[in-house]
């Protein structure tokens, strides 16, 4: 329609960040919807979804010659409160072309606003390393740096440790702990995808920690080369929030729930031999433990190991997922856990079963027996 | 009633999932150790106790009685603790 036609001016995303960079007066105004902005915003924004620009703007914005700059998410919404503002009378307003989707894609920062309305400033990296976390409402940027302030412990850097620890990196996991004394072999590369062949020969803890830390260098990640024994078990479980148990005996196992009953720490725990495997959590004060479950080990005869009776390589990877994803649940404080349930996983089949699991009342660890140990 | 059996005695069944039959617990394990000789053994001791690495659970809840009811509608699973990471 020629002649009634408002001239929309669009800015590129370039020359926003200029003007900010500049310190130019410039008020930035989110038009999207609230969910939208709370997922990621321009660091200052007014957030004015567009329905309420006509309402609001003249007392946010009283000056109309101040410089207003609309976006939105790709510059539609934008567009068109900028020409509402035109017609309100403002002398200078854009729409920022591409809206907040070019603007992350051209890698400008960004800040995730806080519940209380203070946008919590996340590196520019971090934010959109995280970006997909931020995006659920079940993390967020809290939760995110609840991630990010976390310590787990990974006992085992094998099969289970592997996936495990590589996925707690990539989420932003604070501290990780690595315990393992063993060195890389080739006949581990079937399943442990934490090394590589490149590694072998190499402590796992240091395999380990140059493939997490090439993945997530916000990870601070804790080689200790040693095997967990009844010396040393208290002291390296204390350091750390949540124990990821991926041993490969029994020794181990009940070792490491008799010290975190101890100092009331979360267990997530996964094993596993040849398509079959076995995912829970000890967590909690009242829920079974390690030994309600399973009060001694099986004799050494019927108990072979993964070396002597074989394991699908991508079933640690399976459970290992699961244990990581208990973790970061547990360290969020969201959903529902594993205490008290066993997940039965049967990889031939490709069935899940849940089991329910009982508290004993005598247990040795963590029931009235416990004083007779 | 179908039972599913753990990795570790596969090697007296050969698969995953079996039939077999009994109104009790008891009755059930008797109904194995005829089908796969030398089954019960591994999961019952002399005293006629569930083995404490081994754990019995019907429609999901775990089993400690050898007199517990069964109906042929039960899905009983043996689990074993495994050890391997």
């Amino acid at each position: 329609m020629p002649g009634n036609s408002v001239v929309i001016q669009e800015i590129e995303v370039a020359e926003v960040a200029a003007r900010l960079q500049s310190g130019q007066r410039t008020v930035l105004v989110d038009v999207r919807d609230p969910d939208e902005h709370e997922s990621g915003c321009l660091a200052g924004a007014l957030l004015l979804p567009r329905a309420l620009v006509a309402r609001s703007i003249e007392t946010l914005v009283p000056d109309k010659d101040t410089p207003v700059v609309a976006y939105c998410a790709v510059g539609i919404r934008s567009a068109m409160t900028a020409m509402t503002l035109m017609a309100m009378g403002y002398t200078q307003v854009w729409s920022m072309r591409g809206g907040f989707d070019e603007w992350q894609r051209s890698g400008h920062a960004w800040v995730v606003p806080s519940p209380d309305g203070e946008a919590a400033p996340l590196g520019t990296e971090q934010a959109t390393r995280y970006a997909r976390h931020l995006r659920l409402p079940e993390i967020g940027m809290a939760g995110q740096a609840k991630l990010l302030a976390a310590r787990v412990l990974c006992i085992g850097a094998g099969g289970l440790g592997s996936p495990t620890s590589l996925y707690l990196a990539a989420a932003g996991i604070g501290t990780l702990g690595i315990v393992d004394d063993d060195r890389v072999e080739l006949g581990n590369l079937q399943r442990q995808i934490v090394h590589t062949t490149a590694s072998i020969g190499m402590p796992k803890v240091d395999s380990a920690a140059g493939m997490l830390s090439a993945l997530n260098p916000d990870v601070r990640v804790t080689r200790i080369r040693t095997r967990l024994t009844a010396e040393n078990a208290l002291a390296i479980l204390a350091d750390y929030d949540v124990i990821i148990d991926g041993s490969d005996n029994f020794a181990t196992r009940y070792l490491v729930n008799d010290a975190a009953l101890r100092l009331g720490k979360p267990v997530i725990h996964a094993a596993i031999q040849g398509f079959e495997g076995q995912l829970t959590v000890f967590a909690a004060a009242g829920a079974p433990c390690y030994r309600c479950v399973f009060p001694d080990p099986p004799p050494a005869e019927f108990a072979p190991s993964c070396r002597e009776a074989g394991v699908l390589g991508v079933l640690p990877g399976v459970l290992g997922v699961l244990q990581a994803t208990e973790a970061i649940k547990l360290i969020l404080g969201i959903g529902d856990n594993l205490v008290g349930r066993l997940l039965s996983y049967d990889a031939l089949s490709m069935r899940f079963t849940e089991l329910g699991l009982r508290r004993d009342p005598e247990c040795p660890a963590c029931g009235s027996g416990s004083g007779k140990k | 009633m179908r039972v599913l059996i753990p990795s570790p005695l596969l090697s007296y069944t050969r698969v995953r999932e079996v039939a077999a039959s009994g109104t009790t617990m008891a009755e059930l394990l008797a109904d194995l150790d005829r089908q796969f000789p030398g089954i019960r053994h591994r999961m019952i001791d002399e005293q006629d106790q569930v083995r404490p690495h081994m754990r019995i659970f019907v429609n999901g809840e775990q089993s400690f009685d050898l007199d517990q009811a069964l109906a042929s509608s039960d899905v009983v699973q043996i689990i074993q603790a495994l050890s391997g990471g």
